[in-house]
């Protein structure tokens, strides 16, 4: 399974909404079409995709103001990936239970935990990236695949 | 000004911020700010990790020798650096 964290899973579900609504993120604001459909493609399939619940509240959080047409598209995508992707729940206190909690908090330090027993970390969060590396988890860390480029 | 040119601007004022052979300097965010026309920067990079945990902590948070900075700047029109700010990622 791959497991996604809050900022990639926005950036997911921004593509399918309108990738012109990149640019208008601060989260997403690096991003284009090109690296959405790199995205897809490391995913692959939906059914291969693994959510926390922690993550989509954090999703809905910060994605649940959109205005006009696109608030409708955004309760179609948001349903349609809940609907084809799992969810795991860990509880919080296992999540204050580790040794990453101090630094990187609850949610992340859920999605490190998750992410040992799982082929993949997709995210675009430079931070938890480099703990997952540093905790021997394969990551697709889309920050660093961006600069890539950049550089 | 394109991407790739923000990065390098951020990267050459930063530069001196880090001591370590490869510091990962990374574009996090970049908006535009129309109204200002300015360019509002999220940059990272890793700096060695001085500031480890006092023993009351030890048990708490893991000891890496690098630590990731977050740093905010604004880049106006002439590709110079305006501000230079504190960004807390949380």
């Amino acid at each position: 399974m791959i497991l996604i964290d809050s900022n990639a899973l926005i950036v997911l579900l921004i593509g399918l909404i309108d990738p012109k609504l990149f640019k208008t993120h601060k989260t997403t604001s690096i991003y284009d079409e090109e690296d959405f459909r790199e995205l897809l493609h490391v995913i692959g399939d939906f059914n291969n995709i693994i959510v926390l619940p922690n993550i989509w509240t954090e999703v809905d959080n910060l994605l649940n103001n959109f205005g006009g047409n696109y608030k409708y598209s955004y309760i179609q995508k948001i349903t349609e990936i809940i609907k084809n992707t799992s969810e795991k729940y860990i509880d919080s206190k296992t999540g204050t239970e580790c040794e990453s909690f101090f630094d990187i908090g609850l949610t992340d330090s859920l999605v490190l935990e998750q992410a040992k027993s799982c082929k993949l970390l997709i995210t675009s969060d430079s931070k938890l990236s480099d703990y997952a590396i540093a905790n021997d988890i394969k990551v697709y860390d889309l920050v660093k695949v961006k600069n890539e480029k950049l550089n | 000004m394109k991407l790739k040119d923000i990065l390098a601007i951020a990267k050459n004022e930063l530069s001196d911020l880090s001591t370590i052979e490869n510091p990962d300097f990374r574009l996090e965010q970049a908006i535009f700010k129309q109204d200002e026309k300015i360019w509002e920067v999220v940059v990272s990079y890793l700096v060695e990790n001085t500031n480890k945990p006092s023993k009351p902590f030890a048990a708490l948070s893991p000891e890496f020798p690098f630590v990731r900075m977050y740093k905010k700047l604004e880049i106006n029109e002439k590709n110079e650096v305006v501000s230079f700010l504190m960004y807390d990622k949380a």
